[in-house]
C-alpha cells in the first residue's frame, strides 16, 4: 500500500533500517530541505516546485507522519532533530539549507543548535520552538482547543486554502492529516509547542538565518517571529503582507523571492 | 449481585443550553454559586450514608471542568464516606491515573483510604474520559500505556515493605518509594478498571482485576466481557467468576411504574446534558486513527442522546419502573449480557432531589434486592 506523496526509502538510523517516505525534485546546489508542519508534508503547493526550479528540494514526512515509520521510542523533538541530523550524514548532504515550516522550524533550530556542520543556512517560516511570554501568556495558539476548520481560520487569511476542509480531501488523505495530528499530539503537547532552553541557545548559532513571517499569523504572532529573529545573532526578519501561518502557500511568490534572495546573498558562488 | 450506588455530584444549575457552547472544559466557574455547591454537597454526601445504611455499597469517581461532576479529587470524597459510613465497602471508581503526574502519590492516598475504612476500600483506575484530557493537560497520545505503567509503579508501592524500591519508566521515575501508611488490606486493595471497549478490557482479564463497564447496553457490554473473557483464559483455566464484571446503569425504583420512570426521566439529565465540541470529545490520539476518520465524515459513534425512556431501558442503559419491573429488567439485561456480580446504580443525577434518591435507593434494597437474589440463584445461571 502506498498513498505516499513520495518514495519510501529505507534509512539505517542508529543500526536499524527505517522506512522514511522522501520526496525530491530539481537540480543545483546548495541543497535544500523542506521540514514540514504540524500537518505533515505536501508537495502540491506551487511554492515547492517554485523553490526546486533552480536547485535541488528535498523534503522527508518526519518519522510517525504519512509513512515513515516511528520506532516506538521516538516521541520528542530532540528524537526529530536527532533523526535529522544522521539523515543528513546518511544522504552525504552538504551546505543545506534547511526550511522550516512552524513545528519543522523548531526541529532545525534545535539542529542548528546541536550539530550545525552539514547545515549552510536556516530559514524559519512562522516558526514555534522558543518560549517568549510570561506563564499566563500563550505564545502559541492551542490548536488542540479548537475544532479542524476554526484551526483554518485561525491560521489563514484565506481559510480555503487550508487544505483541512473534510470534504475536500479524499479518505487517504484525510486518514494523513488525522495521523498527522496524532503524531503532532505526541510530539508537541507538552511543554506545548516549545522547549523552554532553546531561546538561549540560539544565541551560539553562527550559520546565516532568515526568519519569515506571516504579517496576519493569529497562531504565532509577528512579535513573536521578531523575538525568535533577534535570539538568532544576525537574522534576517522578513514579513509577508497577506498572509497568515503559511506564507509559503498564501504568498508563494513573495516567499520564494525572500528564500532566493536569502540563499544567494549567503551562498559561496 | 452487590450493589454499588453513585452520583456524578453534578452542578445542574445551569442556565439554558443554547447560552454555552460545552459544559465541559471550557464553561466559566462562574455560573457556579458555592453556596448552592455547598448544599448539592450535604445532599450527596447525605445520599451516600443513607446507601451504607440500606447496606448498600458506595461507587465514587472523578472527573474535572465539568459541571456533570463536581468530585474533582475522589479520595477526598471517599474520605469523608471512610469515616461517616459502617459496612459498606467503598469504590473508586476510578483514579485517572493516566492522567495522575505522580503514581506513588496515588498509592499513598489509597493506602490512607484504605486505613481510614479499616479495610473497605476497593481501587478502581480508568484511562479517563476524552473531555479529561483538556482539563488534565494530559497527552492524549499513549493513554493506556501510561495507565498501565502507573498501575505497575501503585502495585509496586503497595506491596513492597522492605525499604525504598526504585522505578525508573518511561513515563514516570521515583527513586526511593517507600510509602507510609502502607494498605490496611494486605496484599493491596481490589482493583476494578473501567473500560468501553473489548481490546481495553483483555488487560484487565489478563490481571484477573474487576473490570467495569457504564452504560454500554447490550452488545457493547457482551463485547466488554468477551475481550475480559479473552484475556482471562490466555492466563489461567476455568470460567470468568460473576465477582470479576460489573455493569453501570442509571436506575429509578418507583412506588408504580409511573413513579419510576419519573424518576428515570430526571437521570437522563446526565445523558442529556453532556454537551461538549468535538476537539474535547475526541482529541488526536484518543482513539484509534480510523475512529477520527469516520467522525470527520459525519460518522458520528452512537449516542445516547435523543433515545426515548423506552429505547434506553430496552437497551438497558436505564433501568426504570417499579421494584418488579426494575428487577424484572435488570434480570433480563444480565441473561442478556451473559451475567455480572456488581450492579453500579448510577441513581441520582441532575436536578433529582435527595428524597427521591434515597427513596428510591431505599425500594432497591428492600424490594428489588430480594426478588433478585430469588431469580439470579436460578441453576441454569452463571450468577
Amino acid at each position: 500500500m502506498s498513498t505516499a506523496v513520495g518514495n519510501v526509502k529505507s534509512v539505517e538510523y542508529l543500526g536499524s533500517p527505517q522506512a522514511v517516505e522522501w520526496w525530491e525534485s530539481g537540480t543545483g546546489d546548495p541543497p535544500m530541505l523542506l521540514m514540514h508542519g504540524g500537518n505533515g508534508f505536501s508537495p502540491a503547493p506551487p511554492y515547492v516546485e517554485m523553490l526546486a526550479r533552480s536547485r535541488r528540494v528535498m523534503a522527508a514526512q518526519h518519522p510517525g507522519y504519512g509513512d515513515s515509520e516511528r520506532p516506538e521510542w521516538m516521541d520528542t523533538v530532540s528524537d526529530l532533530a536527532h533523526f535529522y541530523l544522521e539523515l543528513l550524514e546518511h544522504e552525504e548532504l552538504e551546505d543545506v539549507t534547511l526550511v522550516g515550516f512552524s513545528s519543522g522550524g523548531w526541529i532545525a533550530a534545535e539542529m542548528a543548535v546541536w550539530r550545525p556542520e552539514r547545515i549552510g543556512r536556516l530559514v524559519l517560516v512562522d516558526a514555534v520552538g522558543i518560549r517568549v511570554g510570561g506563564p499566563t501568556d500563550r505564545d502559541i495558539f492551542d490548536i488542540f482547543s479548537v475544532p479542524r476548520e476554526e484551526r483554518a481560520r485561525i491560521g489563514f487569511v484565506d481559510p480555503s486554502m487550508a487544505g483541512l476542509a473534510a470534504d475536500e480531501l479524499s479518505d487517504e488523505q484525510l486518514a494523513r492529516l488525522i495521523q498527522a495530528e496524532q503524531t503532532s499530539a505526541l510530539y508537541y503537547w507538552e511543554p506545548y509547542m516549545c522547549n523552554p532552553k532553546l531561546r538561549r541557545r540560539l544565541g551560539a548559532v553562527k550559520i546565516p538565518s532568515a526568519v519569515i513571517w506571516g504579517a496576519s499569523d493569529r497562531m504565532v504572532t509577528p512579535d513573536y517571529g521578531r523575538a525568535y529573529a533577534e535570539a538568532l545573532p544576525g537574522a534576517e526578519f522578513s514579513v509577508v503582507d497577506g498572509s497568515g501561518h503559511c506564507p509559503y502557500i498564501e504568498q508563494a511568490e513573495e516567499f520564494c523571492r525572500l528564500v532566493d534572495s536569502f540563499v544567494s546573498r549567503t551562498s559561496a558562488s | 449481585m452487590r450493589y454499588w450506588f453513585f452520583t456524578e455530584t453534578a452542578y445542574p444549575d445551569l442556565p439554558p443550553a443554547d447560552t454555552y457552547d460545552s459544559v465541559r472544559v471550557t464553561l466559566p466557574n462562574r455560573l457556579l454559586d458555592p453556596e448552592r455547591a455547598a448544599s448539592w454537597w450535604d445532599d450527596y454526601l447525605a445520599e451516600w450514608q443513607a446507601a451504607d445504611e440500606l447496606g448498600l455499597d458506595l461507587m465514587v469517581n472523578e472527573h474535572h471542568s465539568t459541571a456533570t461532576c463536581m468530585n474533582a479529587a475522589v479520595p477526598l470524597t471517599a474520605a469523608i464516606l471512610a469515616r461517616t459510613t459502617k459496612k459498606a465497602r467503598i469504590l473508586i471508581l476510578g483514579n485517572p491515573i493516566a492522567n495522575r503526574r505522580d503514581p506513588v502519590r496515588v498509592a499513598e492516598e489509597m493506602a490512607m483510604l484504605d486505613i481510614f475504612s479499616r479495610g473497605r476500600l476497593e481501587v478502581g483506575f480508568v484511562r479517563g474520559v476524552p473531555y479529561e484530557v483538556a482539563a488534565a493537560n494530559s497527552n492524549p497520545v499513549g493513554m493506556s500505556e501510561r495507565l498501565w505503567e502507573a498501575h505497575d509503579v501503585i502495585k509496586l508501592a503497595w506491596t513492597s515493605h522492605d525499604g525504598p524500591v526504585n522505578w525508573q519508566g518511561k513515563h514516570f521515575e521515583h527513586r526511593q518509594i517507600n510509602i507510609w501508611p502502607r494498605p490496611y488490606q494486605q496484599p493491596h486493595p481490589p482493583i476494578w478498571v473501567s473500560t468501553l471497549s473489548q481490546s481495553g478490557a483483555r488487560p484487565v482479564g489478563e490481571r484477573g482485576y474487576v473490570v467495569a463497564t457504564f452504560l454500554t447496553g447490550v452488545e457493547n457490554t457482551r463485547s466488554v466481557f468477551d475481550g475480559y473473557r479473552e484475556g482471562w483464559s490466555s492466563r489461567r483455566d476455568g470460567e470468568v467468576p460473576p465477582d470479576r464484571l460489573a455493569y453501570a446503569g442509571l436506575v429509578h425504583v418507583g412506588e408504580t411504574d409511573d413513579e419510576g420512570m419519573a424518576g428515570g426521566e430526571k437521570l437522563t439529565w446526565y445523558i442529556t446534558s453532556n454537551k461538549a465540541p468535538s476537539q474535547f470529545m475526541d482529541p488526536p490520539g484518543y482513539r484509534p486513527p480510523a475512529a477520527r476518520v469516520a467522525a470527520a465524515r459525519g460518522v458520528m459513534a452512537t449516542s445516547l442522546k435523543g433515545l426515548t425512556l423506552e429505547q434506553l431501558i430496552d437497551r438497558g442503559v436505564l433501568f426504570a419502573g417499579s421494584a418488579e419491573t426494575v428487577a424484572g429488567q435488570i434480570k433480563r439485561f444480565c441473561d442478556e449480557v451473559g451475567g455480572f456480580g456488581h450492579f453500579l446504580v448510577m441513581g441520582q443525577s441532575g436536578h433529582m432531589r435527595k428524597d427521591e434518591t434515597i427513596a428510591s435507593l431505599t425500594r432497591l434494597a428492600r424490594n428489588v434486592r430480594p426478588i433478585l437474589e430469588d431469580r439470579l440463584r436460578e441453576p441454569a445461571q452463571a450468577l
